[in-house]
This record gives C-alpha cells, sequence and structure tokens, in this order.
C-alpha cells in the first residue's frame, strides 16, 4: 500500500499558502458560539463511523436537472479505509478508493483517473474528522429526527454564519452514526443537492471483491494527476477572501477540448470549495462573462488585463463573484450588508 | 391552462409534436410562467419515475411525487397515490432551482431555426436531426435548460472547469460522498473529451 508521502511539490505549497498575500475576511457574527454538547457528540460519532465501519448501500444523488444512483462499499476496520462507489444508471462510472489513492474508473473510455487524496492536511478534512472547524463558519443544531432507509436518524441543520456557503441539513444514524441524508441548501431554502439512502447495510461484510474494480481494467489507459507536479511562480495577483476560505492548491492544468494551459487554484473552508481558472491569455472572446448558476454550481467569468478569470465551485454567486471581483478589479458584491445568513437565531 | 396546450406539452415531451407547432408552443412557454412551472413539474416527474425503476429503488419515489404534483397533474393523474408524505419537497425544490428566466427545450430543430444558437448543438448535440429530449428520452434524462444556462453552455470550457474542480474537490475528501457524486455527475454529463485533462 501506498504511503501518502508528502510531495516537494506539496512542500512548496504549503510554503506558499504560509507565505501568500491571500487572507480571508473576518468571520462576521458571533463566531465563537459552539453548539450544544449533544451535536458534537453526534458529530463526532458520525465522524467516527463514516471512516471506521464496514457498510454497504445503495444512494441516491441529485442536482439540478440530474439524478444518480449509486452503490457504496466502505471498510473502515483494520485502520485503512477502503471504499468502492459504482453507479447503478447511466453511464458506469466506478470510483475506488484504498487510503489516499483514488480511481475513477471510466469504462466508456478505456480510462482510469488516477489522484491522491489530500493526506488530511493542510485542510483536515473538517466534517468527518474536524468538525470543531466548521464552527465559526456553519452553526449546528439538531433538529429532531426522521427515518431514512428504514432506520431512525437525528437531524442536524448547518446553517451558515454568512452569505459565503451553502447550507446542509444532516442525517445522521440514530444507532450506527453513518450518514444516511445529506441536502445542500441554498440561500433562499431551496434543496440545491442531495445524497439519500435507499437502503442500508450498516453491519456488512465488506469483502475484498467488493472493493475491487467490477471491469477489468488491466488495458485501460492510466491517466496519472502528473498535472500537480507542475509549480507555477508566484502569481502578481493575490486576493482576499470571504472568510474561512483557504488555499488549498495550486497548479497547472490542461483543460478542455484545446487543451490550453490554465492556472488552477482550490480553496475550501472545510465544507465548501471553489476553484479559480486562469487562462493567462486567452485566445478566444467567448468565454464566461458574468455571473451564472446551475443547481448548486455557481460560475463567474471575467476578461481582465489580457487574462480571463473563471471561479466555479458549488457555493452561492456571492461567494464566486467576491473572488472574481477581486481578481479582475470589478465591483464586489456587497452582500455584508446583507445580512450572516445564518443570524436569524 | 388549457387541456389542449397541456397535450401539446406532453405530445413535446415525448418527441410527438409535428415540427411545425414547436415553434409557436415554446413561444408561449416561454411567456408563460405557470406553463413553464407545470412543464418543469412534468419534467422532474418522468425523470424520478426513470429512476424508479431501477430495481434498486426501495423507496416508492414515483407515488409520492405523483402525489405531489398539483391538481393540475394531467397525464400522470392516474397514477397518483395520496400517501404524499413530504419526499417531493426537495424534488420540487430542485426544479425551482433549475429554473432561471427563461426555459428552452434543446432541440436540434428549434436551434437550426435560431441564427444565434447553432454552437450549442455542434457542441452539445449529435447532428442527427433528432431533437435532444427525445434522443435522451432513452437514455433515461429529459433535459431542460434554462435560458441562464447559455452562457455556461456556450463557454465551451465551463463544463471542463466543473469536472476539474470536482476532481480536485474531491481529492479534499470532505462531505462524505457528495464529491464522488458531484465527480459522477459531471463526468456524465460532459462530453467525450472536453471534460478531464485529455493529456494528464
Amino acid at each position: 500500500m501506498r504511503k501518502p508521502a508528502m510531495s516537494p511539490w506539496w512542500a512548496v505549497v504549503l510554503l506558499f499558502a504560509a507565505t501568500t498575500a491571500w487572507a480571508s475576511e473576518p468571520v462576521p457574527g458571533d463566531s465563537n458560539a459552539e453548539p450544544d454538547a449533544d451535536v458534537r457528540v453526534l458529530l463526532a460519532r458520525m465522524g467516527e463511523a463514516m471512516r471506521g465501519r464496514d457498510y454497504e448501500g445503495t444512494f441516491i444523488y441529485r442536482r439540478a436537472d440530474h439524478v444518480d444512483t449509486l452503490q457504496v462499499f466502505h471498510r473502515g476496520s483494520g485502520g485503512r479505509e477502503r471504499e468502492r462507489l459504482i453507479t447503478l444508471a447511466g453511464k458506469a462510472r466506478e470510483i475506488v478508493r484504498d487510503g489516499d489513492d483514488v480511481r475513477c474508473i471510466l469504462p466508456d473510455r478505456g480510462k482510469v483517473l488516477v489522484g491522491h487524496q489530500h493526506s488530511r492536511k493542510p485542510f483536515p478534512t473538517a466534517l468527518f474528522d474536524n468538525p470543531e472547524a466548521l464552527f465559526p463558519l456553519y452553526r449546528f443544531e439538531r433538529d429532531g429526527g426522521e427515518r431514512i432507509a428504514g432506520r431512525d436518524a437525528e437531524v442536524i441543520q448547518v446553517s451558515p454564519r454568512d452569505a459565503y456557503r451553502f447550507g446542509h441539513r444532516l442525517w445522521v444514524d440514530s444507532e450506527a452514526g453513518l450518514l444516511l441524508r445529506s441536502d445542500v441548501i441554498d440561500e433562499a431554502g431551496e434543496i440545491v443537492e442531495q445524497i439519500i439512502f435507499t437502503n442500508v447495510d450498516v453491519n456488512a461484510q465488506v469483502d475484498d471483491a467488493e472493493l475491487a474494480p467490477s471491469t477489468d481494467v488491466s488495458t485501460f489507459a492510466e491517466v496519472p494527476d502528473s498535472a500537480a507536479e507542475v509549480m507555477l511562480t508566484l502569481p502578481a495577483w493575490s486576493g482576499d477572501l470571504p472568510p474561512g476560505y483557504q488555499l488549498i492548491k495550486r497548479r497547472q492544468r490542461h483543460v478542455g477540448a484545446d487543451q490550453v494551459a490554465v492556472e488552477h487554484l482550490l480553496f475550501s473552508d472545510g465544507l465548501s470549495s471553489v476553484s479559480v481558472f486562469i487562462d493567462p491569455a486567452p485566445e478566444r472572446d467567448d468565454l464566461l462573462q458574468g455571473d451564472t448558476r446551475h443547481g448548486a454550481a455557481s460560475a463567474f467569468g471575467a476578461y481582465h488585463d489580457g487574462r480571463h478569470v473563471t471561479v466555479v465551485g458549488e457555493v452561492p454567486v456571492a461567494t464566486v463573484e467576491f473572488i472574481g471581483a477581486r481578481l479582475t478589479g470589478g465591483e464586489t458584491a456587497d452582500v455584508a450588508g446583507a445580512g450572516p445568513a445564518g443570524t436569524a437565531q | 391552462m388549457s387541456d389542449p396546450i397541456r397535450e401539446q406539452l406532453s405530445a413535446l415531451m415525448d418527441g410527438e409534436l409535428p415540427a411545425g407547432e414547436q415553434d409557436l408552443l415554446l413561444r408561449r412557454l416561454d411567456a408563460d410562467p405557470a406553463l413553464r412551472a407545470w412543464w418543469q413539474r412534468q419534467h422532474r416527474a418522468r425523470e424520478v419515475l426513470r429512476n424508479e425503476a431501477s430495481p434498486y429503488m426501495e423507496v416508492d419515489l414515483a407515488g409520492r411525487v405523483m402525489a405531489a404534483l398539483d391538481d393540475d397533474s394531467g397525464f400522470v393523474a392516474e397514477t397518483v397515490k395520496p400517501n404524499g408524505a413530504s419526499w417531493w419537497r426537495p424534488v420540487a425544490g430542485l426544479a425551482v432551482a433549475a429554473s432561471v428566466a427563461t426555459v428552452a427545450i434543446i432541440g436540434v430543430q428549434q436551434f437550426q431555426s435560431q441564427g444565434d444558437a447553432p454552437m450549442l448543438v455542434a457542441e452539445r448535440l449529435p447532428t442527427s436531426g433528432t431533437p435532444l429530449w427525445a434522443s435522451r428520452e432513452n437514455s433515461g434524462i429529459t433535459r431542460v435548460v434554462a435560458a441562464a444556462d447559455e452562457g455556461r453552455l456556450r463557454d465551451p470550457r465551463l463544463d471542463a472547469y466543473l469536472a476539474s474542480h470536482a476532481e480536485q474537490a474531491m481529492m479534499l475528501g470532505s462531505g462524505g460522498w457528495l464529491p464522488y457524486s458531484r465527480l459522477v455527475g459531471q463526468v456524465e454529463e460532459t462530453p467525450d473529451g472536453l471534460a478531464l485533462d485529455a493529456n494528464r
């Protein structure tokens, strides 16, 4: 098995992240407010169960005009997490994770995309490993119970404390601690994304065969995440970020049919993430300008200083605008005046 | 809303409306928010129904979604079961989230008659004469795209960016299966070769 060793590349990025001019704005509101003890216990139990349990189940994923049905097998016993997700309808897609190694199998393209999950650092995987990191940004509250997939679940409402992230609603198995349903809720209170188990076996015997790809991938082309090794010089620009967001990753990528080299920056607040793509010398004039939103995904694009900047993420439009405007010197969205989304307490 | 209109819309959804009647109907849809809302609900219901057909689904989604549709549920009225529960709420919510300004039904015939949109067709659709909503029927997805999405669709790179974002966000390992599912969704939706870095 492969140890998720920190590459020199990562060290450089860490250094960059530590010295960058990127700075998050202070968190508005009562950032010290902590959730009740029972919520903290429930969150801790959920994290433990999601990592450590052996389970299998079927869930539906919905967003905008899209529905997928997936099956998941997870083995946590033995100290090393292994899991496999496979689509049950539509195009065959499979994601196999072994520790920090992640493979996405695309049978119709004869390809395996190989990547490495960030080894819990520099940004902890907050919801399951370190929910405390989210308390200044989101308010966690109990909100009764419901049955999901034939099991009793406790509901936790996760409300953003400002307008720069979506809310969540979590259904946690009362007995086993697994996350049985999770909704992403936008600023209008609409559910924009949803995962819900239709059946789950919380005490499954997950054997090796169930964790191995169902397709013979021996003839598939392995596509490594080699772009990660391209390190860039510091950008000429920098900017403020909405509260709580941190730079996670910065790299060069070749994207799209025309294979243009763009700079890709990934930001996260521990639960929500945003990407910035910068085309240093756009050759086309039909790239996105302004805002657009599709289900949970928001995007902002602008030409500025000979570059084209695109900001995308499963966040409110305010967030992609905030970041985009600071990169392009444009007007910033004044959402602070509207009051933090989570101040209704 | 008159029954003939609903019948026409149902025919459109089924890919059975003559080309000559499509233009007028689409213009009507464009101008009438209530009609648009009804149209979207029907689409949602059909989508859920198709997924319900999966043997893996234990939940009686279809029944609940149908029950949730209001009185004017038209062609699906006979399948309504009165055991509502609250399942439909997310469904309706998603429909609302997907609805922006104007709904356009992507079809080759429609775009062929509109000078400003052929790029979409070239990039997203097979160049057969089949309307997208008909060809997608077979793959289990009927697609309704809001006009505000045109910017997204027109930007030849946005899908690629979204897929790239989904992939990297997945590697953060936070949020359970949501990031995985997002990647699956992105790869699913994106035309071959466009989305993921081909030369990685």
